[in-house]
């Protein structure tokens, strides 16, 4: 039976991860970041990216990527986004958008009031709505703001994927086309070259993670699971962020040595698990720890989530041309570039895999992208799997758009029911 | 008198819709002002777009058990329109935001759709006036043409397809004459919207005839007295009863820069080519770089720069900005628009409503007071 009495919600029930040098990494990026661009004789370049832009281009042509998103999500964590997203609202943004846009574009505006004084100020801005279609307003806002150039990637999605469909011919193209735009467009506003050789180094680089962080992924299939959400939430930073990067190499395979560690020694991400469910969704980073160490505390685990699966991708790195041809399929196949179809599929196939007991849907006002349809697609997964699931509202780092009290008794009544089902 | 003809009909089959699709059996749904109605008429199927004003029983499913509060109140009506009809044929836009992406998904996975349903799923480029957007663009209508020859055994033909073409040109063309007359004052805009509605659900000779007899009847009008007056400007706000609700927006409009009002009818296509392929490119390059963007698409400054421009020659006071409710587009493109014209000393207005009109009281005294600020009222 899983225990009922009230714990104290600071006592850790989850074993930390002894890994962190992607902490430290995260951290040098980010301070490399203020300090790099301004030494005149490196002729540092900074772009700001979304999460789904190809980054990899970027790399290559020597740019230093950033990621609002990733900061965004990094100012939830420390708990000054709901600050930062009234700075942007009082600036004529409505509340009713995107958290992340809000609170990014709040430090925008008030860099000095913000964590690490905002981002460091880019020279050219990269969107892609394979993710969804507020990056392509958000972007478009920064680019009025700083008078600068804004390349948008256009992803049309992938479709009636029940019916055996792949993406078309002309969609592929499309989207293959932009990439040899990209290359023109970084050349003609940094005066960066890519030549192929940098951009097939960086792609092997990029791949060589990616496979690790794949890795990583799957080693939470066994039980108990090594990694719970929130290690996973924390440790993606550098697969969203720093993708073709050498150093990124370097802190999964420390990261994949602990995770194989804990499987051989059955040792969990959480000191006794009994029930095992999938997060679908971005994770609520006002709340990370408190969230899931309380269900830690009753023995819930998370070995898979949809949202650090979003970035378990590879292509062909053997020749610049079919590496291009696949760089582009990837990134029109990301997660929330497919249907709902491919969304109930995958989530059953991670809870046959993962042996989940059941799911929890993150319906995120934030991120309408994301949570488009949940209702039906929670049903659709239920009666194809058997296992149940619950929603809770709430939001990424928009604290006034969540109720503790309203999540835990949806939470509760999920566990209630797969307890039941358990005995 | 004409007039009054003219909107009872419209009225009848507004409300009484389901009656209205049963007559016309082969009208096809769509959702956006960048499907190519050309090729729906060349086909001989009627383009009929889901309009805010519709009225309808929710007999069936209602919206709130399949989306969630925070979906933007449009897609919610479209999906609450398409459950409780009897839809035959539609195109979905499904990529024109975030809230209407996947719509055919969610209405499949709620079972709403009857067997016999046949739909397109319109991958439409966000891009907007180059050539990389306007090649793929034709390559997606093509795919559209096949559909429809598959679906309809009928092959088209560049005869069909420019007849169609020259017929939209024409329907464009007197609806811009009508716009016109509203800033000469010879027609108000209630009736402009009134027109503009029929013509988004008849089919298109017939429109033609009565945008053709309505211009007979006020050219002679002599001009009123135009006022000084506001642009009305939006993406995807639809309800025009808003000019009946609110008698002095309906006065002071003296232009809209609206999806479904000039922004769909300031384009023409070339139709002086006998070749298909050619034709097909003329109504991407139409569609794709002369039609004005809406706020969902990337086409930096077209649309300040349209309404700047309208703004100048209509010699306006002020711009009424309006949107529906979790539109995320429409809220960043208002923002941003706004600070364009602040910059301008331009005053503005932003409203915020729902295709129902649900708090009209509120949106006429916003606009009351604006029109009083600005001088207008
Ligand atoms: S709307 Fe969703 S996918 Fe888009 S930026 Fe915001 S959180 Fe990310
Ligand atoms: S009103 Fe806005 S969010 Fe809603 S369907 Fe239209 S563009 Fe999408």
């Amino acid at each position: 039976m899983i225990e009922k009495i009230d714990r104290d919600p600071t006592e850790r029930a989850y074993n930390k991860l002894k890994s962190n040098s992607y902490k430290k990494y995260t951290i040098s990026y980010y301070r490399n970041s203020k300090i790099l661009p301004k030494i005149p004789l490196l002729n540092k370049k900074v772009a700001w990216v979304t999460s789904g832009a190809p980054v990899e281009i970027l790399v290559a042509a020597g740019i230093m990527p950033l990621y609002p998103e990733n900061y965004a999500a990094i100012v939830g964590g420390s708990k000054q986004s709901v600050d930062a997203c009234i700075i942007a609202e009082n600036d004529g943004y409505s509340n009713e958008l995107c958290s992340y846009a809000r609170c990014h574009l709040g430090t925008v505006i008030n860099p000095s009031g913000s964590l690490m004084g905002g981002l460091s100020k880019p020279d050219i801005i990269v969107s892609c709505n394979n993710i969804c279609g507020t990056v392509l307003k958000w972007f478009q806002s920064i680019s009025e703001y700083y008078d600068i150039p804004h390349f948008h990637f256009d992803t049309p999605p992938i479709v009636d994927t029940k019916l055996g469909k792949t993406q078309e011919n002309h969609v592929f193209h499309y989207v293959r086309d932009q990439l040899d735009d990209y290359i023109e467009f970084i050349k003609t506003h940094t005066g960066k070259r890519v030549t192929e050789k940098k951009i097939m180094k960086v792609l092997r680089l990029a791949n060589k993670a990616t496979l690790l962080w794949g890795e990583i992924l799957d080693s939470c299939k066994a039980t108990p699971t090594p990694l719970n959400c929130p290690d996973r939430f924390i440790t993606m930073a550098p697969i969203v962020a720093q993708r073709g990067m050498k150093k990124t190499i370097t802190v999964y395979e420390e990261l994949l040595e602990e995770v194989h560690q804990r499987v051989d020694s059955k040792t969990g991400a959480i000191k006794n698990e009994k029930i095992r469910l999938l997060w679908d969704n971005i994770a609520i980073w006002f709340y990370l720890y408190p969230f899931f160490n309380k269900l830690a505390q009753r023995g819930v685990v998370f070995p898979v989530d949809t949202y650090t699966h979003a970035w378990n991708m590879t292509g062909s790195v053997d020749n610049y041309e079919d590496a291009m041809n696949d760089y582009a399929k990837m990134y029109s196949h990301v997660y929330l570039n497919q249907d709902l179809s491919y969304r109930v599929e995958l989530i059953s196939k991670f809870i046959k895999e993962y042996e989940l007991d059941g799911f929890v849907l993150h319906s995120n006002k934030a991120c309408k992208r994301y949570s488009m349809g949940m209702l039906s697609y929670k049903k659709a997964i239920t009666e194809k799997t058997g296992v149940p699931g619950v929603i809770i509202d709430g939001d990424m780092v928009d604290s006034r758009n969540f109720s503790e009290e309203q999540t835990w008794t949806r939470i509760e009544s999920l566990i209630e029911m797969i307890e039941a089902r358990k005995s | 008198m004409i007039f009054q003809k003219l909107t009872s009909e419209i009225d009848t089959a507004l409300n009484n819709f389901d009656e209205y699709l049963e007559e016309n059996n082969n009208a096809m749904m769509y959702f956006t002002a960048d499907i190519p109605l050309e090729i729906i008429s060349a086909f001989n199927f009627i383009p009929i777009r889901i309009p805010s004003e519709i009225e309808f029983n929710s007999k069936n499913k209602s919206t709130n058990a399949i989306f969630q509060p925070f979906i933007c109140s449009k897609s919610r009506q479209m999906l609450d329109f398409l459950i409780n009809n009897n839809i035959k044929h539609a195109i979905f836009s499904e990529n024109h935001c975030d809230s209407l992406q996947n719509l055919y998904d969610v209405l499949r996975l709620n079972e709403s759709i009857p067997n016999n349903f046949q739909y397109f799923r319109f991958l439409l480029p966000v891009n907007r006036g180059g050539k990389a957007e306007t090649k793929y663009y034709q390559k997606e209508i093509k795919r559209l043409v096949t559909w429809f020859e598959k679906t309809t055994g009928e092959k088209l033909t560049s005869d069909k397809l420019k007849s169609s073409i020259t017929l939209h040109n024409t329907k464009r063309k007197l609806l811009n004459t009508i716009s016109d007359m509203v800033l000469e004052g010879k027609i108000q805009n209630n009736e402009l919207f009134k027109l503009k509605l029929g013509s988004d659900m008849f089919p298109v000779q017939k429109s033609i005839d009565l945008l053709n007899s309505i211009i007979d009847d006020r050219q002679t009008i002599k001009e009123s007295n135009p006022s000084p007056k506001v642009i009305l400007s939006g993406s995807m706000f639809d309800n025009f009863e808003i000019f009946e609700k609110i008698p002095v927006l309906n006065n002071a409009v003296a232009f809209n820069d609206l999806t479904f009002g000039s922004r769909s009818t300031t384009f023409e296509i070339n139709n002086q080519s006998d070749d298909l392929d050619t034709i097909l490119e003329n109504i991407s390059k139409a569609y794709i770089k002369d039609r004005i963007s809406d706020s969902v698409h990337f086409y930096p400054n077209q649309r300040r720069d349209y309404l700047l421009s309208n703004f100048e020659r209509t010699k306006a006071k002020g711009v009424i900005f309006i949107y529906y409710s979790f539109c995320d587009p429409d809220a960043f493109e208002t923002r941003n628009l706004s600070r364009h014209l602040e910059k301008r000393d331009i005053p503005i207005l932003t409203l915020v409503t729902d295709p129902k009109l649900t708090n009209i009281e509120q949106l006429a005294t916003r606009v009351e007071a604006f029109l009083e600020r600005i001088g207008d009222l």
